[in-house]
């Protein structure tokens, strides 16, 4: 789902918005199929739990099926797909479940309780399990760092690094100034160099 | 530049969003400066590590959750719509709807709580009284309205709760010739004209009374004469005022005629408020104005001893069933008068 990607698939985007509007509602579904993955990854970085993250990225498309004929295809898809994901996940954090779901550490959680889920695709550095296990507590660190980071030096971070986003689109989708995504993404890099410090 | 500021702008620097002539600044620091050059060597590393991390993918059955939420939430707007929208029809139309309702409800149960109270005040013994007195002040206040507006007069009594009369029950009472409520008006008045009152086969009053569960079995007594049981039960019956009774053994009737039938009506007002029970309403035949009919309202207990005194009067033609097990209850007695030539 980036938004740099090519003008083609930008192009299939807007095309699949058109046929829905159309009332062909399986190009809803083909909308889905290629946004899922991404939008799941940006609400498990958000939240920092599989379960919310889950809950946040379906609440993100059922948010999509039910406004997307009001979407009015002067901005980029993705881009709007990402505001509505943000939102929500920002809305999640501020809930008072949420808050409480947090105090509680699961017990199947091994360890801090804390980005730690069964579907987390780590890239694999070694073939030996033991390189799987550092790799495994590398990225929980990370996680953790990022769990600790104010919520709106995380979604810039979150939007800028870990996805990819230009300054402008990151402008677009938290709705922050540009100088001011500027100055939060230099501080949220700071904050997390300092806190993985010895980790990366 | 100084290091503090250098470090500031290192981000924007690895980005290249730093304008070029503060870029330039920086790039002239990090030569001189190897601790600055360390930090962005840091910073890199750990974009380069957040940019690296791979995208997560999405749960199993990730899509169909969504379509299941989607669904749910049109059954849920399906019913919003259909219940509110457009706001202004259907709000205004539901309010005024809810109001009436509200409103019929509360009629509903004012009236219920009125009812009660009716019953209530009948069934407490220190308040019978008084309720019995309300009862039998409606006729008298009634009567008036027979001057007025001779016959038929159907005179309602009170407003009672159909509830209370558990059965209602019709009989003919056939009033004796020679009797002291006859005698006054009967003699001089012409019969009837509309006189077809189904007169069904007699039945022994004994059997009825035994039936009903009365003490008392007086025999059947051909019209113009009385037994000593029933002339024992007119003694035993209160007086009524401006009525004399006397003693005669060989009479069945034990009053005085002093106001023929309003007498009638004003012993059989006597003999239900005694029984515990009330005149619902009374009709007068024309053009004599006689009573033809009075329907009251008795516990079943007391039917017997109400029948032994109507019996006074006259013959009971049609004897009603009543159960005796039924006691507790209220029974309608629809009473038609018929009068001997």
């Amino acid at each position: 789902m980036n938004t740099d990607g090519s003008e083609k698939d930008r192009e299939k985007d807007m095309q699949w918005v058109r046929d829905f509007k159309a009332g062909d509602r399986s190009a809803f579904d083909k909308i889905m199929l290629k946004h899922k993955d991404r939008v799941f990854s940006v609400c498990y970085r958000f939240l920092g739990d599989y379960q919310e993250a889950n809950d946040s990225a379906q609440e993100t498309f059922v948010k999509v099926f039910s406004s997307l004929k009001r979407f009015r295809m002067e901005s980029n898809f993705s881009t709007w797909l990402y505001r509505i994901a943000v939102n929500t996940c920002k809305n999640r954090l501020k809930s008072s479940q949420f808050r409480h779901r947090k105090k509680m550490v699961p017990l199947s959680d091994p360890g801090n309780g804390e980005g730690s889920n069964p579907a987390v695709t780590l890239r694999d550095e070694g073939p030996t399990p033991n390189g799987l296990l550092l790799r495994k507590e590398k990225m929980m660190l990370i996680q953790k760092a990022i769990d600790s980071l104010p919520e709106k030096q995380k979604s810039v971070i979150i939007l800028r690094d870990l996805e990819g986003l230009s300054y402008a689109e990151v402008s677009t989708i938290t709705g922050y100034p540009l100088g001011t995504v500027k100055s939060k993404l230099a501080r949220a890099r700071l904050g997390l160099k300092n806190r993985l410090q010895g980790v990366i | 530049m100084e290091c503090s500021q250098t470090k500031r702008h290192l981000s924007e620097y690895i980005d290249g969003v730093l304008n070029t002539e503060k870029a330039a600044k920086v790039e002239d620091h990090l030569k001189m400066c190897a601790d600055c050059r360390d930090e962005l060597e840091a910073l890199k590393g750990m974009i380069q590590t957040l940019g690296s991390l791979d995208i997560m993918e999405a749960p199993k059955g990730f899509m169909e959750g969504v379509h299941q939420r989607i669904e749910r939430r049109s059954w849920w707007s399906r019913i919003f719509k259909s219940l509110f929208l457009p706001f202004r029809l259907k709000i205004p139309i539901q309010v005024a709807s809810w109001a009436t309702a509200g409103l019929l409800v509360f009629l509903v149960f004012h009236n219920m709580g009125t009812q009660e109270e009716v019953t209530t005040l009948m069934q407490e013994p220190g308040r019978r009284v008084a309720a019995e007195k309300t009862m039998d002040a409606a006729p008298q206040a009634i009567k008036p309205q027979k001057a007025t507006r001779p016959a038929p007069a159907l005179m309602k009594a009170e407003a009672l709760p159909e509830k209370r009369a558990g059965k209602s029950v019709q009989l003919v009472l056939r009033v004796s010739k020679g009797n002291e409520y006859t005698s006054s008006r009967l003699r001089k008045s012409s019969p009837p004209a509309e006189k077809k009152l189904v007169r069904t086969a007699r039945k022994r009053k004994e059997g009825y009374l035994d039936q009903v569960g009365g003490t008392k079995a007086p025999k059947d007594v051909p019209a113009g004469k009385a037994s000593s049981a029933e002339a024992d039960l007119a003694e035993e019956s209160a007086p009524v005022p401006g009525v004399v009774p006397t003693k005669r053994a060989a009479d069945r009737a034990t009053i005085s005629v002093a106001g023929g039938y309003d007498q009638l009506s004003a012993r059989m007002s006597q003999w239900t408020r005694e029984a515990g029970g009330r005149i619902l309403r009374t009709d007068y035949e024309e053009p004599t104005g006689r009573p033809g009919r009075f329907s009251v309202e008795i516990p079943v207990g007391k039917v017997a001893d109400f029948l032994e005194k109507l019996s006074g009067i006259g013959s009971i033609e049609t004897l009603p069933e009543i159960s005796s097990q039924e006691t507790g209850k209220i029974v309608q007695l629809d009473i038609r008068l018929t009068y001997d030539r």
